[in-house]
């Protein structure tokens, strides 16, 4: 039991930072789980807001202690003691548990009919901690869309009780799968190395690396011979990068076709998409930075500014890129399938979020993976998204009136954010921008 | 004679089209203290990550006082540590949560031998993990394998960082650890003269097998650089077959005795015709004479 309170303080404590992050969104909107609904006659609406809220909270709440969790199953004593696994597994259970157990009961004081829902905190923070507890991309992704796939079928006229008794069956299902499958031997670097062979990428499934290997191998020369400096190596080597909005399309595309609202499920998912895109953009901008390692000591003074602009302009470019393809397509997909969408709001919102992203590219860049995990880049960009989303739902604006001077403040704010980090982003020395450890 | 603590037999292990591990067969009684040699990429991690259980072999089998790992009891794991080449998470514990909370894992854990430790290699118990250097993130995950008074020890480099005196230190640890409790070690190095201190067998591991395992002390005492003169460039013959490295030159010839035989130096010395002059060499020459002869 000692040893499983430790696991617990540990995994409240691996990065405290998205923990405060995670708490400001549960103060935000469990507070609201109880107040707004109050005020709100329809069952449908309220039936939406508490489960799209507790959804939100409980996903980043088993993305959080999962990444404790990931953190400490790195030591070979997870392979080998089946001891250690228990207390890893059990004290992220009870956190799941104890979490579900207070959200269920605050979504009880208004919840106006199907009881099964009260279990929805604890499936969403189970399927969300796959994305971080995956064996691999499809685990990541398959698994923590499977209740969104298992909801739809809604639509085909499966009832909704049977469909969250799958979905608790299935959450428990996950909980056995973590005590007796989940017994992976541990994954070192040097092994996925070899596995993938020199010259491609750790980090990549041996498949996209020997696309990005082979892509690379004929596009390098070109780049070095038109742009003479390095920061091709952040961003352009990698396919992976600009296949993100296609990838997001999959997603769209049968949502769009299933659901029997497509209108308001292309609006919104293009607006989340566009959100996620540049998160991951980011993401692995910074991951794939120390590549530059071996030659970013040679640039020195006015060069090395010149080198982070480089850097910074590649990463925005391919922020505005995807964000187009991603927007673009979906418009064209609309039109396509004849769907009907708010051409306006689409594209208003996707610029707001594209504008969120530049203005925190350099910050996102700047920032120490020592000091920072990717869980609370995901957190804090997705909570400005929330933010942004739930304004716009709640404030109900029309559409004529968003260039009124709050919008003004709103974008006035991104700009002087932008150059603020942008300024800390030139002013850090190479070297910090460049640790991993 | 008792029953060996470690026994792989027959083991494979392949990455992509190429085989690390080609059937290897390898033995550790109780007690001994055995250096992994090999060069880089030679399997040496592949090797005891797989004792560890941490990687499949392709084929072949790994016994721990001669159970398979699925057969091994909570008390027998929990008698085993292991300090693995690169070493990942933890870095937002503090150096004593890190050694307190692992140490949770294990029954056997000396929490005061830890300290002590902790206390004699000037490690801060309040730094964080992630802050500590490359040495020093070794250094913790040492005490945390010593610490644990373990029954088999693996050690995968475990001084590649270190500095010379805490190396020395470590290296002393390690031999008082043995003496006291009888624990077996296994740890790959590349700092033969390390070697020559602690272990009592030495593995040389090449071609994805063990071609060289002995007692060091014997080893020592067989192995030489020998020169043999005569009128002309001698050329290798019969007698000589069990030399490597063999050099003619112009006045006779120089070649490496790598390998114990049968007879002694001296005995080697004084059976043959030739005049032979025997050159003693280091365990150090000696690995960089054995590599050399199978380029």
């Amino acid at each position: 039991m000692q040893q499983i309170k430790r696991t617990i303080g540990f995994y409240f404590s691996h990065s405290y930072v998205t923990l405060i992050s995670i708490i400001l969104l549960a103060a935000t909107l469990m507070p609201m789980q109880i107040i707004l609904p109050g005020n709100s006659g329809e069952p449908e609406r309220i039936l939406s807001f508490l489960l799209m809220s507790s959804c939100v909270i409980g996903s980043f709440i088993g993305i959080y202690f999962a990444g404790g969790m990931l953190k400490l199953k790195q030591h070979y004593l997870w392979a080998i003691n089946p001891y250690y696994r228990n207390v890893l597994i059990s004290a992220f259970l009870i956190l799941v548990i104890v979490y579900s157990a207070i959200q269920a009961s605050v979504m009880s004081i208004n919840l106006p009919r199907l009881h099964l829902l009260l279990f929805t905190p604890f499936c969403a923070a189970m399927f969300s901690a796959f994305t971080v507890l995956g064996k691999s991309l499809l685990h990541k992704t398959l698994i923590p869309s499977a209740p969104i796939l298992l909801g739809l079928t809604v639509k085909l006229g499966v009832p909704p009780n049977v469909i969250l008794l799958l979905i608790i069956g299935a959450s428990v299902g996950l909980v056995y799968y973590l005590f007796e499958v989940d017994r992976d031997k541990v994954k070192t670097a040097k092994e996925t190395l070899q596995a993938v062979g020199i010259g491609e990428s750790a980090t990549l499934p041996p498949i996209v690396a020997k696309i990005n290997h082979a892509i690379g191998r004929h596009l390098t020369p070109m780049i070095k011979k038109s742009r003479k400096d390095v920061s091709w190596a952040i961003c352009l080597p990698y396919f992976k990068l600009g296949l993100v909005p296609l990838t997001y399309l999959v997603f769209i595309i049968p949502l769009s076709l299933m659901g029997d609202n497509e209108k308001s499920i292309l609006e919104v998912f293009t607006v989340m998409m566009t959100a996620s895109t540049l998160i991951s953009l980011i993401g692995e901008s910074r991951k794939l930075m120390p590549q530059i390692k071996p030659v970013a000591h040679t640039f020195i003074g006015p060069g090395q500014i010149d080198l982070k602009n480089r850097i910074l302009r590649a990463v925005d470019f391919l922020i505005v890129k995807n964000c187009t393809i991603l927007v673009a397509s979906v418009i064209v997909l609309a039109e396509l399938l004849s769907i009907e969408y708010n051409f306006k709001l689409i594209v208003l919102q996707s610029i707001l979020v594209v504008g969120v992203g530049l203005a925190f590219s350099p910050g996102f860049l700047s920032l120490r993976w020592i000091n920072v995990s990717l869980v609370l880049v995901t957190a804090l960009a997705s909570y400005a998204g929330v933010i942004i989303l739930a304004g716009i739902w709640l404030s109900n604006t029309p559409s004529d009136q968003w260039f009124s001077l709050p919008a003004f403040i709103y974008v006035g704010s991104l700009i002087a954010l932008r150059l603020i980090s942008k300024t800390y982003f030139a002013k850090l020395p190479m070297e910090s921008l460049l640790k991993v450890k | 004679m008792s029953s060996p603590i470690l026994s792989v037999t027959n083991f494979s292990k392949s990455y992509a089209d190429a085989k690390v591990l080609d059937s290897l067969n390898f033995e550790i009684n109780q007690g001994d203290i055995v250096a992994l040699l090999g060069r880089n990429g030679a399997g040496k991690s592949t090797l005891l990550e797989s004792i560890m259980n941490l990687r499949n072999g392709d084929q072949g089998q790994v016994l721990l006082w001669g159970n398979k790992w699925d057969n091994l009891s909570q008390a027998q794991r929990e008698k085993i540590s292991f300090v693995a080449q690169e070493t990942a998470g933890f870095e937002w514990m503090k150096v004593d949560d890190f050694l307190t909370y692992l140490g949770g894992f294990f029954p056997s854990w000396d929490a005061n031998y830890c300290q002590k430790l902790v206390h004699k290699w000037n490690l801060d118990p309040k730094q964080r993990v992630g802050d500590l250097s490359g040495g020093q993130s070794q250094i913790l995950h040492v005490i945390q394998a010593l610490s644990v008074k373990p029954d088999l020890m693996i050690l995968d480099e475990p001084v590649a960082h270190l500095d010379p005196n805490i190396r020395r230190q470590f290296l002393g640890e390690l031999v008082e650890l043995t003496c006291e409790i009888g624990s077996t070690v296994i740890f790959s190095s590349h700092i033969v003269s390390d070697l020559e201190r602690v272990a009592n067998k030495v593995a040389l591991l090449m071609n994805g097998e063990i071609q060289h395992y002995y007692d060091v002390e014997e080893l020592k005492a067989s192995i030489a650089h020998v020169k043999i003169s005569t009128e002309a460039p001698l050329q290798q013959t019969e007698e000589f077959s069990s030399l490597i490295n063999w050099t003619p030159i112009a006045g006779g010839a120089t070649a490496t005795i790598a390998t114990p035989m049968k007879q002694t130096l001296d005995e080697f010395k004084n059976n043959h015709s030739a005049h032979i002059e025997i050159i003693p060499m280091s365990l150090e020459d000696w690995y960089l004479e054995v590599c050399h002869a199978t380029d």
